[in-house]
């Protein structure tokens, strides 16, 4: 008698195990859970340990305690309720949260608007518009802040300096349009519109048209239609366009500090920052958590959002009949105010700045204030320039360039490729709990402030184990490559989620392995996106400050830092000069990778 | 009531010709079907009918009423043309329930609520998706959103209602039972139906008329039974039916008042017309439909068995004579052994005569072995 | 085996003591090198670059830059074995805090920081890093500028644009009168530390006692402390409430206010007007050199020397910090000597004729100075007053 084939309650543990690591997206999930928590929570750990223990200087000199010793007393302080809380804490948490909303809101309307005119109008000039709308994206956040300050600044605000407008038009800007708020909003909401634009038309593009076509059918208007039936759809695009706008303004260092400190506005972070330097690190750790905690909440109503009921997969069937709204006559209107927009916010800065580059005495636009000294001077130029030569003939500046460029080349590989990888892998093994929790811990570094971030691997880095990586290039690619990740497995999740699942399959059957499904069938079918997903750190690491403001070993170490410590310190020449060096670059790189593959930078977030 | 009117309707999209001067007129309470293989323009068709695309040049009326017309410059906007849309995806929108799927249309119509509730409750019941009410579309089966879309479609009562292959993401049975209930709709709407498929067995069972088109071009606009045994030349004869018809290649010897002499696998064959045709070429061809090639003891043809397909009700043979591949229907289950000899026949007075070079059908009638 | 195990144990014992006692802490290289001339401290450098070592000194001066292509080109053997790096203010401690005493490579040998307070609490209390002084010099320098070593003095004065006649800023308490609001320019406190400090000294009894007696010849009445602890606040809640903190840096303050409206008024490093254009340069006025303020004309702060605890290369620290103090080092080309603004502790190196500025003794009547210990100790109470009304 043979013995038959008996069902045991459970496979044992071996082979279940055996079962699990046979499927690459497995291990590669394993990899990337263990990697990103060694990568993300050991800061995170050492910020929350920060909140409770005493530093070094002014804590132990004023609790009396010794250095790393638990207290409660920073959140005592902090919001013990008196003048200290209200300046250190509640107005600065205030100003932060309106401006993260406000530039949240208007970079949603502003990039959602073009958007929808690019995609579902018959607008004129649309290439134009388009290419252009995503220059202030390549700008470091604060050159627009400068350039607004340079624009609009007059003789009763401020210190009484003449910008732009006020020589060219005689008008004087009020205060609150120059300084504060208002102009925050404006800068970090448009320097992030060109994001809502790429993200909220990509949605656009994929949507099906008949959604729309059958409520026009159904006689509804057209702007009942978006009102009803096309922001409703886009709603989870806008939502996570709105969670990463609102982290970043919540977190922005840099455009508070040229454009807040002339009305005594401070936020959050540029509080966070004069507590850690004036020795108050506990308290300032606090505030970067209560950033950190406020990016979580708008995921957590974002998640809530897009529950599984209403389930928003919403590219299916052929949607390759997209009929343009016909904008009639209102079309060239409409077209006009469009390019004047994108003119004054792309390449009136552009240009201000290359005017800015050649003139010696600010303010002052005639022919004979000019020089090409701070491109192309030499040592004996008469002024004090703070630098020995032109940036053009300076080895200080090309080694800074060739070390942003090497950096974002070599961040873009590995956020590329690991972005690449979790998309595949989370896609293949979607609904898991595993492939949810690498998903969202990759997301996580995004709702780290980058100037927290800098400071705590700037502790990891310093501490006896990890002592070997500091000063090192290779610490700047790998907190670089931390925070970027998330645009990248964002990118690659959706790319991966447009290949079916069957064109993997088909190659399984033919015994293909892995790696070569990889590389000879997933990456060639979606080539351009997942290069675009390459792309897009390459832009974010040219453009990028805080995050390494305190790891370079020294300001001029990489181009931005230069560039920052230029501005701040009133080298104006020199920042436009090197602001438009920056922009130039981060467009050759585009378009010679766009002509070389296909890709651009502005497919990889729409996917 | 609506009757639609199309006027030598052109659509261009840069140099690729999607219509090509098409002329029909739809009549009202009509169910006709726009078929053809998928890139003949069906889609573009309704589109434009529906105001979704814009012709290039043209005119269209509904219900007498220019609602396009490029000479006039007139062109009414989709929700101005009192029409019902369904989509093949059905775009359902995944943010609203099915009752706010189906009310959305009511409200546009700024119906009062109890109103709206009690069309809403009809339709529910007319396709029976009462219990899916509150749900949303990601939770419903195929069927169910198709059922849905066609009651959103249906809701504001729209004398004409276009389809575009609304069935074609339904499996096989779901499609059955689907095309009935279409049927019935139909007649319980009292409205002008215009269907883009490219399943012929759907136009056949469904439509009043049906409206062939091949690259752009009308081929045959006539009622199912006329298209299937009067096919206006080789293209629709062979697209429409299934198994598709037999195509015997002859040549003429002579011709005879209504009559003409074939040579068919080296017979002679006469030909009876039923009416006059003006000139016959030389070379032809002999249209069949496998319904009228019998497989008989003694027949005039001679073959082998390629292969036998069994349906349980009838029976698909294909017969291999003189290098020309024919297919026969036989009623039942029959098995015949592959390469066993079997003669076959012509019978019935549907058959086609095409011109071999253009296709295009010269007539009509019954063949007598000599 | 055992034996051999244990003669091996004995063996390294023997050997990590001799080397324990062979080797020279940093500490006592610097003590001796105190004593030692330029000549044997050269020697004693070429020898640490020899075996490997490079001088990495940061700085929050551009001019030490100048300063180490000099003492290159004076030390020929030492090319290219001192590299500069600039660093922010803001950042120094942290890094400095971060970096020694980690062992990372190529991080700092010494360092020119700006901030004694923080220098204090930071690195020396934590021993993270060693003052130098050379013997030869203790005859030219005050002993207060000793310990730590102050390789140069900077100041920040009160400046106006003249465009719209003098001012008439004869006494400080002006500046907290409600027609300067907004017409004060300073760069925020909480961000550059030695502004924070200059406040912070204020409120010391010295000089709130002569803040009370300028209140006193100002308004003719005595001063009334009231809500205040001492005149030093009162006089800082009334200056912090008229200050703009539109520009950045004090090159911004300069150049911003030479090209802005006439009658404003910053109190920003003198030796920042050399970033001002030509053009506008004439617009500026230093109150100072128009007439006496009472109270202060500004601040003077110390640019301080100090070398991390675990250099490599202690011998040429020094030997570079001796170079700094002396003639060649503070005056030669393009140095700060030669501009405005930079003083010397070394009381035998003057201001080059035809300067616009005045030497370290005139200033030191006329400015406040930061006093490391009193900051120590009333950092908190002062740091959060000024914090708060900073806004």
């Amino acid at each position: 008698m043979t013995q038959s084939y008996q069902n045991p309650e459970k496979e044992p543990l071996k082979y279940r195990i055996k079962a699990f690591f046979a499927k690459p997206a497995n291990i590669l999930l394993v990899v990337f859970l263990v990697t990103l928590i060694i990568l993300s929570l050991i800061p995170l750990i050492t910020m929350l340990s920060n909140m409770f223990t005493v530093h070094i200087g002014t804590e132990k000199k004023l609790y009396r305690m010794d250095v790393g010793s638990f207290t409660l007393k920073h959140f005592q302080r902090l919001f013990a309720g008196d003048d200290w809380s209200r300046v250190n804490f509640w107005t600065p948490l205030l100003n932060s949260f309106i401006v993260a909303c406000g530039s949240g809101v208007l970079g949603i309307i502003v990039g959602g608007t073009v958007a929808w005119f690019i995609t579902r109008s018959d607008l004129k000039c649309k290439s134009f518009i388009s290419s252009v709308f995503v220059f202030p994206y390549m700008m470091p956040a604060w050159t627009l802040a400068l350039f607004w300050t340079n624009m609009f600044q007059n003789s009763k605000v401020g210190g009484g300096n003449v910008g732009m407008v006020e020589s060219v038009f005689g008008i004087c800007m009020p205060e609150w349009f120059v300084y504060g708020i208002f102009p925050m909003i404006i800068v970090i909401g448009l320097h992030y519109s060109p994001f809502a634009y790429l993200l909220i038309g990509g949605i656009l593009k994929n949507m099906d048209a008949t959604l729309e076509e059958s409520a026009t059918i159904l006689k509804a208007s057209r702007w009942t239609i978006i009102k009803r039936i096309t922001v409703p759809i886009v709603i989870p695009a806008i939502l996570s366009t709105f969670l990463l706008i609102f982290s970043s303004g919540f977190s922005s260092y840099t455009v508070p500090v040229f454009l807040g400190s002339a009305v005594k506005m401070f936020t959050l972070s540029t509080k966070m920052r004069a507590l850690i330097q004036a020795g108050y690190q506990g308290q300032g750790y606090i505030i970067a958590f209560v950033s950190i905690a406020m990016g979580c909440f708008i995921l957590g109503i974002n998640q809530w959002f897009t529950g599984k009921r209403k389930s928003f997969t919403t590219v299916t069937g052929k949607s390759g009949q997209v009929s343009l709204v016909k904008l009639r006559g209102a079309n060239w209107p409409i077209s006009i105010i469009m390019i004047i927009f994108t003119v004054f916010f792309a390449i009136v800065p552009l240009v201000s700045f290359a005017l800015e580059s050649v003139i010696k005495q600010p303010g002052n636009y005639r022919f004979s204030n000019m020089t090409l000294d701070f491109w192309i001077g030499t040592e004996g130029s008469t002024y004090e320039t703070g630098m020995i030569s032109g940036i053009l003939l300076n080895p200080t500046m090309w080694k800074a360039l060739g070390r942003q460029v090497l950096l974002a080349l070599v961040v873009a590989m590995i956020v590329g490729t690991s972005g690449m990888l979790i998309g595949y892998a989370c896609v293949q093994r979607r609904g898991t709990k595993l492939s949810q929790m690498v998903e969202s811990l990759a997301f996580f570094p995004y709702l780290m402030p980058a100037m927290s971030f800098g400071t705590i691997y700037l502790a990891v880095a310093t501490s006896q184990s990890f002592k070997f990586l500091y000063g090192t290039f290779g610490l700047l690619v790998l907190v670089a490559s931390v925070k970027f990740l998330p645009f990248a497995s964002r990118s690659g999740v959706n790319s991966m989620l447009q290949i079916a699942p069957e064109i993997e399959e088909s190659a399984i059957i033919f015994g293909t392995p892995w790696v070569k499904r990889m590389t000879r069938i997933l990456f060639p079918i979606q080539k351009s996106s997942i290069l675009s997903g390459y792309l897009l750190p390459v832009m974010s690491v040219m453009r990028e400050v805080a995050l390494f403001t305190l790891l370079v070993p020294y300001a001029r170490y990489l181009l931005t830092t230069m560039l920052f410590s230029f501005n701040e310190t009133g080298y104006a020449q020199y920042g436009s000069a090197v602001t438009l060096l920056i922009i130039v670059v981060i467009i050759i790189i585009n378009n010679l990778t766009n002509k070389l593959t296909g890709a651009s930078f502005d497919k990889g977030i729409g996917g | 009531m609506p009757e639609i009117i199309l006027e030598n309707v052109t659509k261009r999209f840069d140099k690729f010709v999607a219509v090509d001067d098409l002329n029909i007129k739809i009549e009202d309470r009509g169910f006709v079907t726009l078929l053809g293989p998928s890139g003949c323009g069906k889609t573009t068709t309704l589109r434009m009918i529906a105001g979704l695309e814009t012709p290039t040049t043209g005119r269209i009326l509904i219900d007498g009423q220019p609602v396009y017309d490029s000479s006039k410059g007139i062109n009414l906007p989709p929700n101005k043309r009192d029409i019902g849309f369904l989509f093949q995806n059905y775009a359902l929108w995944p943010h609203m329930t099915v009752f706010e799927n189906i009310s959305f249309g009511l409200e546009m119509l700024k119906w009062d609520k109890t109103r709206i509730r009690k069309r809403v409750d009809e339709l529910l019941a007319l396709l029976r998706i009462e219990q899916f009410e509150k749900r949303y579309p990601a939770e419903l089966s195929g069927g169910q959103q198709q059922r849905v879309a066609i009651a959103r479609t249906l809701a504001p009562s729209p004398k004409v209602l276009f389809m575009d292959e609304p069935l074609s993401n339904l499996d096989a049975k779901l499609r059955q039972e689907m095309r009935a209930e279409l049927k019935r709709l139909h007649s319980d709407t009292n409205s002008t139906f215009v269907y883009v498929t490219h399943d012929q067995l759907e136009a056949m069972t469904l439509s009043t008329r049906v409206c062939l088109m091949e690259n752009g071009l009308l081929q045959q606009y006539d009622p199912p039974l006329t298209v299937y045994n009067r096919p206006a030349n080789k293209f629709v004869a062979s697209f429409v039916g299934n198994p598709t018809m037999n195509f015997i290649p002859a040549k003429k010897l002579s011709t005879d008042g209504k009559g003409l002499k074939l040579s068919i696998f080296d017979e002679t064959v006469h030909f009876t017309r039923k009416e006059a045709v003006e000139s016959c070429p030389d070379n032809v061809i002999i249209g069949v439909r496998p319904e009228f090639m019998p497989i008989k003891e003694k027949g005039p043809i001679k073959g082998k068995i390629y292969s036998t397909l069994p349906t349980g009700m009838e029976t698909t043979v294909q017969v291999m004579c003189d290098g020309t591949m024919l297919t026969a229907v036989v009623f039942g289950s029959v098995d015949f052994p592959i390469d066993s000899a079997v003669e076959l026949d012509l019978t019935g007075d549907c058959l086609a005569l095409f011109d071999a070079e253009t296709g295009k059908a010269l007539a009509y009638g019954s063949v007598i072995f000599q | 085996m055992k034996r051999a195990l244990s003669l091996l144990v004995v063996l390294m014992l023997v050997l990590s003591i001799s080397a324990a006692a062979m080797a020279e802490t940093v500490e006592e290289a610097l003590q001796a090198a105190a004593s030692m001339s330029n000549e044997e401290l050269y020697e004693k450098a070429k020898e640490e670059m020899a075996a490997g070592a490079q001088m990495n000194f940061y700085s929050t001066t551009s001019f030490a830059e100048k300063a180490a292509s000099n003492f290159m080109t004076d030390y020929p053997e030492l090319a290219n074995k001192v590299v500069y790096a600039e660093i922010d203010d803001g950042e120094t401690y942290t890094i400095l805090t971060s970096t020694i005493g980690s062992g990372v490579k190529d991080s700092a040998d010494m360092a020119l920081v700006q901030n004694g307070p923080d220098l204090k609490t930071y690195l020396l209390d934590e021993g993270l890093s060693y003052s130098y002084f050379p013997e030869a010099m203790k005859a030219d320098v005050d002993e207060d500028n000793q310990d730590p070593a102050v390789v140069t003095f900077i100041n920040s004065l009160f400046i106006y644009h003249n465009g719209s006649g003098s001012i008439n800023l004869t006494n400080v308490w002006q500046l907290t009168e409600p027609e300067w609001n907004g017409k004060v320019f300073f760069k925020d406190p909480t961000k550059e530390t030695v502004n924070l400090n200059f406040l912070m000294m204020l409120t010391s009894p010295e000089w709130s006692e002569r803040l009370a007696k300028a209140y006193e010849d100002y308004y003719g009445k005595a001063f009334e402390a009231g809500e205040f602890k001492n005149a030093g606040y009162a006089w800082i809640d009334g200056f912090l409430k008229n200050v703009n903190y539109t520009y950045t840096s004090a090159s911004k303050i300069a150049t911003g206010i030479a090209s802005g409206n006439p009658g404003n008024l910053g109190l920003f490093v003198f030796s920042k007007l050399r970033k001002v254009d030509e053009a506008d340069r004439g617009n500026l006025t230093v109150v100072q050199f128009e007439n006496e303020v009472e109270g202060f004309s500004g601040f003077m702060y110390p640019v301080y020397a100090t070398v991390a605890n675990d250099t490599d290369c202690p011998y040429t620290c020094a030997l570079f910090i001796n170079y700094l103090l002396s003639e060649a080092g503070f005056g030669g080309e393009k140095s700060w000597n030669s501009n405005q603004g930079y003083y010397s502790p070394n009381k035998t190196i003057l201001k080059p004729e035809g300067l616009e500025d005045e030497a370290y003794e005139y200033w030191s009547t006329r400015l406040v100075f930061e006093d490391l210990d009193y900051i120590d100790e009333n950092y908190a109470d002062a740091y959060e007053f000024i914090a708060v009304r900073v806004g």
